[in-house]
């Protein structure tokens, strides 16, 4: 456990994402009964993974925080305390939370502060993510298409060729 | 002929111990027992009865009645009461159990004791009797007494049978039931004609005829049952209806599983040309079986080629939730992070690193530079205010320490190619698994193709017929091991069906010998009801000529005679002129007395007075014993009550005349002087009996005592006699009574 994952599950912090988007998410996301779609059809394995691929679309394209208050009216689906986190991941929304807030505020070492901020981004990103998904392309599964949305940020962010090759060079 | 010889009786009711011994002689066969009313002569009769058949003899319920002494109190001791009868048989009675076998003489000893009842109810005696003993001793030829072998009650109920005791030992006021009972007490006409029927029937032996005939006519029913169930003509036509339809129904049952069993046969072989011509097709068709083989590893290639395909998008699935991937979309924010907090990481402001030593210097109170940081000095204020300004950043340096140091490694990472890497590599797998899977379908379609290809052939239609025929056999299998078993269940109830036919058949054969037994059984019976009809006439008829022979006898002389007579008691006796036992009218097997007038009109019981009925009913008791051949004595009580005159004085003579060994007991008013010359010429023993107790009084031979005895003694005297022992007390003055002399008591013991 790091220092970062200790601050955001030691106590519960909700995670939300966008109450109108609520039965696209369910859509994507896997369930347990024999009949459900597979990876191909619900790329994600749960609905914390669909919201911190969100959130980090946001910030990888530089996406506004959705205001505050209309974060907050979102789908409650979990808390932190109660879901499992990758140390990786809870230092990834530190650093994310203290680029946004300011790394030298109190709010930025405060975890509930730390995820509500990350909501406010989920908020932003989830409807692009969504509607990447839901994109009429028939050629490409919602697997595919998530993948290739990847990249393309990825590419955007200039840490992949237009060709889809990784760029050793930035090291 | 059956005669009594002794009479002993020892404390019962009222004797204490007496012994009569009737007459023998065939000259004087009258005994005459004189008593007054309450002297015993009841009890002397009841004595007799208990010795002769025990508690049957008795009167009322069993157990009741009284044979000990009427003055001792039951006590636990016990009294013992005892009569033994001592009698002869000559072989000549009907009931004698060796007739005409010579003389036997045989001695009944009936004994019991009477002992006190404990804890007596209300309604039981204070006495109970117990300890009964019956003993017969025969005495034969050598002259010595033994024990009746043959047990008492088998040979006395065979020489005085039980129902028929009231004919030997008779109270002439019962006997008057044979004419409608006494005057204050009428029978029922019905009851009367069953009485009176049941003595003739009795005594005259004829129902022995009708017991043959019955039992005969039984048989013959018995046999004609027999061999109408045992020939059953109807049940063995059935039966052998029965057996024929089974007979059919195995024929046809058998001829159908024969037929089913060809066509299995027919099928079985069909099938095998069938598979043989299929499997030549199929090779024919083109390696069917290399083919099969390749279907089998082309659908084993699709298997794993879709293990993998799922694998490798379960990974890209997973991919896209990989930190790396996150932490290279964060970058942005990452380096803003990285790139806000180099300077200070670098500069040595984040963490604080020297918050410790600074500390330690005011510890030691030594600054770095080597001047000394006394209290109160400028420099440890500056100091402590340095160390106290850290201390509220040290917080905020940690948490920018922190996030630097892990920012900037994520950043590092993120900017490696390695997740795209194994994306890339994971989207190869992918693709091979997807062509691995559509190289394994296109074959499986081609595999399948060129097997529908052939199926689409005659082979199809060859499976069609195996498929078809494997099926019809199955189904004629069931059918054929349906109808096999049905045929062994027929086989069975045929084989029980022949069995009990051929039973019925040996029965039959039986019956026809039966019916044979039963018309001679049939016509046995005929003859003997045609007997049985003729005795019965005969012997009723010989019967009535002896009641009307006896009657007229006792009759006699009547209208000459009896003047002092009222006048209706002489009419009725004058008006009968003849008496005797018929048939009742439409009941020919009933009997009943009848007295005609003289203008041959039946006269009723009511028409005839006390007297006359009491002479008829004695007419009719003494032609019956005689026709009967009972051979038995005649032990009377009452007989002369309600007669006077000529019809007493006839009715004694006959009496003493006519029965075998007549023993009557008379009071002294029935013995006036012309009776006594009967006695005198007729009997060969005479008794009195003599009550005596202390409130005794009248009549001519009782004995007033001075205690509370009640005992009865017993002498020898005659009509006109007295002794010690019976004294005189109500004639002592009469000159026509005698002393008697010799023995006081004639050899009986008082």
């Amino acid at each position: 456990m790091t220092f970062f994952h200790r601050l955001l599950t030691t106590k519960g912090h909700a995670l939300r994402l966008p109450l109108e988007l609520r039965d696209d998410v369910e859509l994507y996301v896997r369930h347990l009964s024999p009949s459900a779609p597979g990876p191909e059809r619900a790329p994600f394995g749960r609905r914390v993974d669909l919201w911190a691929y969100s959130v980090m679309t946001a910030v990888a394209l530089g996406l506004a925080p959705v205001d505050d208050k209309k974060a907050v009216r979102g789908h409650r689906f979990k808390d932190t305390g109660s879901i499992d986190l990758s140390p990786d991941f809870c230092t990834l929304l530190a650093a994310v939370a203290a680029a946004g807030l300011g790394l030298d505020g109190e709010r930025a070492r405060d975890p509930a502060e730390i995820v509500k901020y990350a909501n406010r981004l989920a908020a932003a990103g989830c409807p692009i993510v969504i509607e990447r998904l839901k994109a009429l392309d028939m050629k490409l599964t919602p697997l595919q298409k998530l993948q290739a949305h990847a990249e393309e940020m990825l590419e955007g962010l200039d840490l992949v060729s237009p060709a889809g090759e990784a760029q050793a060079v930035i090291e | 002929m059956l005669r009594l010889r002794e009479v002993e009786i020892r404390r019962f009711a009222v004797f204490g111990h007496l012994v009569v011994r009737p007459s023998m002689d065939p000259e004087r066969p009258l005994t005459v027992i004189r008593a007054e009313n309450g002297s015993g002569k009841t009890t002397f009769l009841r004595a007799l009865l208990w010795g002769m058949y025990g508690e049957e003899g008795l009167p009322g319920p069993a157990g009741r009645f009284r044979v000990h002494p009427a003055s001792w109190t039951p006590d636990e001791e016990g009294i013992e009461t005892e009569v033994s009868i001592e009698f002869e048989t000559d072989g000549s009675s009907q009931h004698d159990p060796a007739p005409g076998d010579g003389r036997w003489r045989y001695r009944l000893k009936r004994s019991v004791r009477t002992i006190r009842r404990e804890a007596a109810k209300d309604d039981e005696p204070d006495f109970v009797r117990a300890e009964e003993r019956t003993l017969l001793m025969v005495r034969k030829q050598d002259g010595q007494w033994r024990p009746e072998t043959a047990g008492p009650d088998a040979v006395v109920r065979h020489l005085l049978p039980h129902a028929l005791r009231d004919f030997f030992v008779m109270d002439a006021d019962k006997a008057v039931d044979f004419v409608g009972g006494i005057e204050a007490k009428r029978m029922k006409k019905g009851d009367v004609e069953e009485m009176t029927t049941f003595a003739i029937r009795s005594l005259l032996g004829i129902q022995v005829f009708e017991k043959a005939a019955g039992r005969l006519d039984r048989l013959a029913r018995d046999l004609g049952r027999e061999a109408s169930k045992a020939i059953g003509g109807q049940e063995v036509e059935e039966l052998q209806r029965e057996k024929d339809r089974q007979e059919v129904e195995q024929q046809r049952l058998r001829k159908e599983v024969a037929s089913e069993k060809e066509e299995l046969r027919s099928l079985r072989a069909q099938l095998a040309e069938c598979k043989e011509e299929l499997h030549a097709e199929m090779m024919r068709a083109g390696a069917y079986e290399s083919l099969v083989q390749r279907k089998k590893l082309a659908e084993q290639q699709l298997e794993r080629a879709s293990g993998r395909r799922d694998e490798e998008l379960a990974g890209l699935s997973s991919g896209l939730e990989d930190s790396r991937l996150l932490a290279s979309l964060a970058v942005p924010a990452l380096a803003g992070v990285v790139d806000g907090l180099k300077p200070r990481y670098e500069a040595g402001a984040i963490p604080l690193r020297h918050l410790p030593f600074v500390r330690r210097l005011l510890d030691e109170a030594v600054c770095v530079c080597g001047e000394e940081l006394v209290g109160g000095s400028e420099r440890r204020r500056l100091v402590q205010e340095q160390l106290d300004r850290g201390d509220r950043m040290a917080a905020t340096a940690g948490f920018q320490g922190e996030l630097y140091e892990s920012a900037n490694a994520l950043l590092t990472a993120a900017r490696t190619p390695a997740w795209l890497r194994q994306q890339r590599s994971r989207e190869s797998r992918l693709a091979t698994a997807n062509q691995e899977i559509d190289a394994a379908a296109q074959e499986l379609r081609d595999v399948n193709g060129r097997i529908g290809a052939i199926d689409e052939n005659k082979i199809r239609s060859l499976r069609d017929a195996e498929a078809a025929t494997e099926t019809r056999i199955d189904q004629l299998a069931l059918t054929t091991g349906m109808h096999e078993r049905e045929l062994a269940d027929l086989g069975k109830v045929l084989e029980a069906v022949s069995k009990r036919l051929s039973t019925k058949r040996r029965a039959a054969a039986i019956g026809h010998e039966s019916l044979r037994a039963q018309a001679i059984a049939e016509r046995g019976t005929e003859v003997l009801k045609r007997a049985y009809r003729e005795v019965q006439t005969n012997q009723v008829s010989e019967l009535s000529a002896r009641m009307n022979r006896l009657f007229a006898q006792m009759a006699a002389n009547v209208d000459a005679e009896e003047r002092w007579l009222r006048e209706d008691a002489r009419e009725s006796v004058q008006m009968i002129a003849q008496v005797g036992v018929r048939p009742v009218e439409e009941q020919g097997d009933r009997f009943e007395i009848f007295a005609l007038n003289h203008k041959g009109r039946a006269m009723p019981p009511t028409e005839i007075n006390g007297a006359s009925r009491r002479v008829l009913a004695l007419c009719f008791v003494l032609a019956l014993c005689a026709e009967s051949r009972t051979h038995g004595p005649l032990v009377a009580d009452s007989l002369l009550n309600s007669m006077s005159g000529a019809v007493r004085r006839n009715t004694l003579e006959v009496t003493a005349t006519t029965a075998e060994q007549p023993v009557l007991l008379l009071t002294g008013s029935d013995l006036g002087e012309a009776e006594q010359v009967i006695v005198d010429r007729f009997a060969g023993a005479v008794y009195t009996l003599t009550p005596q107790w202390s409130g005794a009084g009248g009549g001519d031979v009782v004995r007033r005592t001075g205690n509370d005895r009640h005992v009865t003694l017993l002498c020898a005297c005659g009509p006109r006699e007295y002794c010690p022992v019976c004294e005189r007390v109500g004639q002592a003055d009469d000159p026509a009574w005698s002393m008697r002399t010799g023995e006081t008591d004639g050899g009986a013991a008082a």
